[in-house]
């Protein structure tokens, strides 16, 4: 970026990029925790996003390539989440930790050979009309296509939960799963495709860190935004709108931080880079104080493994 | 209930584990195969250098005394039904805090007062740790694993300022770490070992912890709460208190284990203090089922895995993610079974 962006723009054109992975993580466990999953191994699951797509786009140059291939890591592992938690009716939060664990160690060991390799990232586009505007276009419309693609799935994703068949499906498998099967709804089958949709997005999540973000692999590339975004789920009451607003509050602290380290402030880069991850926990906490016991849209039955027969 | 009934419904679980374990080995044996490596060798080697001789079994205790803290930190948060993996956290919060008294204390202290201040202080720094997921749960019904997950990171992020800033080691800047500890500073060994008096406090925690839940009543409480928070709260007990109690001691447990790493092992405070004990110490509590005594044996079970890893590392060029594949793959094939067992386990205890 050139020098004579005033600092706020680049702040803010910062934010969204920062924002962009974590908010993809945060629509998609809305729709995973909105038809009762609960997906703690987001984390995990960016990762082999971020890798796969390190992976294919180091060996056929193509990021387009590396985009499919990482969604389809993302579905396959939602999969395999889904399975453990729905056909083995296992405890969903320790299976998420188990899939990252294990998935930490999956990426650094096959990662190790990435390292420092340089890849082919994905080229900024401008919109056109828009990005030219002034300041707008510089902070939202100078970006490459996943942040557009990231711009649709905020609308798309809310309108899949609220205004169609399969939306009122997921909702009525998240609140009361027993009711929505005998209404004939084919409980699993809203499940598992909630489960992995959300994972889809969450590895595309994580394939922009390595591919935009980072322009490579680095072990354990997510630093914890999967956590994050599981989060700024409960934050978001469920609502891909308001996902919107904590993942830029978050992309916000990130970019300031960076901008902060870049100008050379005196403060820590240790101190400054506990600053998302505070204003997470904070941001829940106020969450938390202002719904004061009633949560509007909360599943009801997220994280209960469903059986027929009582 | 018969006697063959209730033996088959305490065996069963312990199968369960025991296959787990089995089929997680064999996934990464696979892994290793493809991977073009022999997976023969390496379990072997894994076995000798964490079990084959004297030195060997000292070192794979060395390695199970953090997990084992961790583990029954672990267990303390699930008695009462609450998942804190933050003990990752709270066990650097804990080395933080002894060192705070190590560096201040003037190094002709003696022994016994220098310990113990040291151990106090990392006990209220991981309670401290601990607690802000503890009240934020009790108080608000924020979701304590993820705060605790989120302050794991800030954890990480306090010891890399502290010891790249003030706490750094005046007489050589290059290297992020605090100055060596004074002697006294350092926890009683056994003899010719790196053994120290961790692994025997560790294991009392663990025995106390059983006496605690299977013979009180406020064990018995907790258990309740663990199992129906509902009933819990209908009989009045102060499901809160429990709860904050539990959170708070899980994070004193858990700095216990950061405090006898600083104080035993490294003898200062450094980054890498902890290759992932806590989320080590997390499976073992569930491979463990919670129970206190068994988490004793399964942490060093894990003990091994980790430190004959460790020098596999070396002789071998095995990458330490090794250990995590197979830890996730136990883990999952854990979990996966659990309810298998279960079902397998009420069977027989309703014949």
């Amino acid at each position: 970026m050139s020098e004579n962006i005033p600092f706020f723009v680049a702040v803010a054109a910062g934010m969204i990029r920062c924002a962009t992975p974590v908010l993809l993580a945060t629509i998609g466990e809305c729709v995973t925790e909105k038809a009762g999953i609960f997906n703690l191994g987001l984390e995990g699951i960016m990762l082999s996003g971020a890798l796969t797509a390190v992976v294919v786009s180091f060996n056929t140059q193509s990021p387009l390539l590396a985009l499919l291939a990482a969604t389809a890591v993302g579905l396959l592992l939602g999969l395999l989440h889904a399975l453990i938690c729905i056909k083995f009716q296992a405890n969903q939060v320790a299976s998420g930790i188990a899939m990252t664990i294990f998935l930490g160690g999956v990426t650094a060991f096959f990662g190790a050979d990435y390292v420092g390799k340089s890849i082919h990232s994905i080229s900024q586009i401008k919109v056109p009309g828009l990005g030219d505007l002034p300041v707008i276009g510089q902070i939202f419309f100078n970006h490459d296509p996943l942040v557009y693609f990231c711009y649709v799935m905020v609308p798309l994703t809310y309108w899949l939960i609220n205004h169609t068949r399969f939306g009122l499906s997921m909702r009525a498998v998240g609140v009361d799963p027993r009711s929505a099967a005998a209404s004939g709804i084919n409980v699993r089958q809203v499940r598992y495709l909630s489960t992995m949709l959300g994972a889809a997005l969450a590895a595309l999540g994580g394939a922009y860190l390595s591919l935009v973000y980072a322009q490579g692999w680095i072990e354990n590339i997510v630093a914890g935004r999967g956590w994050i975004a599981v989060g700024l789920v409960i934050f978001a009451t469920w609502n891909p709108w308001k996902a919107l607003v904590g993942a830029y509050l978050f992309g916000l602290a990130v970019s300031l931080q960076l901008r902060l380290q870049a100008a050379g402030s005196d403060i820590s880069p240790y101190l400054l880079g506990m600053l998302p991850y505070l204003l997470v926990i904070a941001v829940m906490a106020i969450t938390a104080i202002l719904a004061k016991g009633k949560s509007q849209g909360q599943p009801t039955a997220l994280g209960i493994p469903y059986t027929e027969q009582s | 209930m018969n006697y063959q009934g209730q033996l088959k419904k305490a065996l069963v679980p312990f199968v369960g584990s025991l296959l787990s374990i089995g089929f997680g080995l064999f996934a990464v044996a696979a892994f290793l195969y493809v991977t073009g490596r022999n997976p023969l060798s390496i379990y072997n080697g894994m076995l000798v250098s964490a079990f084959g001789d004297s030195f060997a079994l000292s070192e794979t205790l060395v390695a199970a005394t953090p997990i084992m803290f961790c583990a029954l930190a672990v267990s303390i948060g699930t008695r009462v039904g609450l998942l804190n993996i933050g003990v990752e956290g709270q066990l650097l919060a804990g080395a933080a805090g002894a060192t705070v008294v190590a560096l201040n204390l003037p190094p002709q202290t003696q022994a016994l007062p220098m310990l113990s201040l040291m151990c106090l202080s990392a006990v209220i720094c991981g309670a401290a740790w601990s607690g802000i997921a503890g009240v934020l749960k009790v108080f608000l019904q924020v979701n304590e694993t993820i705060v605790s997950l989120l302050l794991n990171y800030v954890a990480v992020l306090l010891i890399d300022y502290l010891i790249h800033g003030p706490w750094q080691d005046p007489t050589s800047t290059s290297w992020p770490q605090t100055q060596a500890f004074p002697e006294s500073a350092e926890l009683l060994h056994l003899a010719g070992s790196r053994i120290h008096l961790g692994l025997p406090i560790a294991i009392a925690i663990g025995l106390v912890l059983a006496l605690f839940w299977s013979t009180t009543k406020a064990g018995f409480k907790s258990r309740v709460i663990g199992e129906n928070i509902e009933a819990a709260r209908y009989a009045h007990y102060h499901v809160k208190t429990y709860l904050l109690v539990a959170m708070l001691v899980s994070g004193m447990v858990a700095a216990l284990a950061g405090f006898a790493q600083v104080s035993a092992i490294e003898g200062r405070l450094r980054s890498g203090l902890s290759p992932g004990y806590g989320y080590s110490g997390f499976l073992v509590c569930f491979l463990a089922r919670h129970n206190p005594l068994a988490i004793i044996v399964v942490a060093i079970l894990l003990g091994g895995f980790l430190s004959g890893a460790d020098s596999l590392q070396l002789t071998e060029k095995l990458p330490f993610a090794t250990v995590n594949i197979m830890q996730g793959a136990i883990f999952l094939f854990l979990l996966a079974s659990e309810n298998f067992f279960k079902k397998l386990s009420n069977k027989g205890s309703a014949t």
